[in-house]
């Protein structure tokens, strides 16, 4: 069944077509909060209000890309998220935000060869160092693979903002590797 | 040799460079850009920093889900909308007051109470012809403060209950109703009953009832106005 089929139902009502939609988007959901929480718990409470919120609001979609629209909600859910544990820090942020040991490890997959634990762990503790923002746009670039207009859309912010963040965003990660020693400019891995 | 101005132009270019990686670019600014490159090591450099970055990232494995999100919970049951609420209770408001009004109508609710001494009349005239009359000082106690003797045995015959006549200073009590002793006690008891005036405020509460009625029903009339002007606007 075609998405946007899919969709008009889940606006009548239909929760078994809302319910598929879930298993198509789940895992970028999922990944997203996973990247901008690293918290493997934190991120699986988020997709779950996610989803949640989204069917509830589902009369609210006014088109456009679905994905970007459940996208805002998983990102709004993680700002809410970091601005709750900056107010009342029960571990440290810092701890919360770059410890790639709560990532589960039966969460990754066979793709994991293709880059190795040790720089796996340096982009993560990279992806955390960066403002949420900037985070927020370099994980929906190259990460989920949207495109400049879905970014847009999901942050609410114009293509102009979505450059600049993402250049920006881009060039402390690099910055962040290049002390750490282990990405130097001219490496190609 | 890297002609000044390209080499000032360096800060513009490079803000160029990410959109340039991913094609978003104008064809002027990629060829402007791709002409700066060729003469300039450090943002060839920038570039080729850049482009790891991002075929880094390209590369990061997508974490599988730990479980499913599917949402079990049904649709919310439907609220009942503001508008079923009001009809259901200006009908109810307006079902009490037609039952108050028909009850009123039909006398089924106790008459007001007549006055006391009214009423006093009322049940003397129903019971038998006064054998005694006595003063309330008389049948509550006797002057030593004792009680009398019971009175209801000899309920049927004439007594002879010594009365002490009320002394010169005494104020006069007034007399209570006469008639057998044995029906003085339920005779006082009725006028208690009746003088208290035990009886609902059914006017008030049809009042009330019904001004409630009242808002309820204008309440409904605004909001399916409002409803009907809203599905004019949706049509």
């Amino acid at each position: 069944m075609a998405e946007d089929e899919l969709i008009q139902r889940s606006r009548q009502g239909d929760i078994a077509s809302f319910n598929q939609l879930v298993i198509i988007y789940q895992r970028s959901v999922f990944n997203l909060a996973l990247r901008m929480l690293s918290n493997a718990q934190a991120a699986e409470d988020a997709t779950q209000e996610t989803f949640l919120s989204a069917w509830k609001h589902i009369t609210g979609f006014r088109g456009g890309s679905f994905k970007a629209w459940l996208l805002s909600i998983v990102a709004n859910c993680c700002r809410d998220e970091l601005r709750r544990l900056k107010r009342r820090p029960v571990v440290s942020l810092g701890d919360f935000e770059a410890n790639p040991d709560s990532l589960p490890a039966s969460t990754c997959s066979v793709e994991d060869d293709l880059l190795n634990l040790e720089l796996r762990e340096e982009i993560y503790h990279g992806l955390a160092s960066l403002p949420s923002d900037q985070r927020l746009v370099v994980i929906l670039s190259d990460i989920q693979g949207l495109s400049y207009e879905e970014i847009s859309q999901t942050m609410h912010c114009s293509l102009g903002t979505v450059k600049s963040r993402l250049s920006r965003g881009r060039a402390h990660l690099r910055d962040f590797l290049k002390q750490r020693g282990t990405f130097t400019g001219s490496s190609s891995s | 040799m890297l002609p000044k101005y390209l080499k000032r132009d360096c800060h513009r270019f490079r803000e160029m460079i990410s959109p340039y990686i991913d094609g978003r670019i104008t064809q002027d600014e990629k060829q402007a850009l791709e002409s700066h490159l060729a003469s300039c090591h450090e943002c060839r450099q920038e570039l080729e920093s850049l482009r790891n970055t991002v075929g880094l990232l390209h590369r990061l494995p997508h974490a599988e889900v730990p479980r499913s999100f599917t949402v079990i919970e049904s649709k919310p049951a439907a609220v009942p909308s503001i508008f079923g609420r009001l009809c259901w209770a200006s009908a109810i408001a307006a079902l009490i007051v037609v039952l108050l009004s028909a009850g009123d109508l039909l006398h089924i609710y106790p008459e007001k109470s007549a006055r006391p001494s009214e009423q006093l009349a009322i049940t003397a005239s129903a019971t038998h012809t006064p054998n005694f009359s006595m003063t309330q000082k008389g049948l509550g106690l006797s002057s030593g403060g004792t009680l009398p003797e019971d009175i209801s045995k000899s309920s049927s015959q004439d007594m002879a209950i010594p009365i002490p006549s009320p002394a010169a200073g005494d104020p006069e009590i007034p007399t209570m109703a006469p008639g057998p002793v044995g029906e003085e006690n339920n005779t006082a008891v009725s006028t208690e009953a009746a003088n208290k005036g035990h009886r609902w405020p059914v006017r008030q509460i049809e009042l009330a009832v019904l001004g409630v009625a009242v808002i309820t029903l204008s309440a409904v009339i605004i909001v399916w106005r409002r409803g009907e002007r809203l599905s004019a606007k949706g049509g």
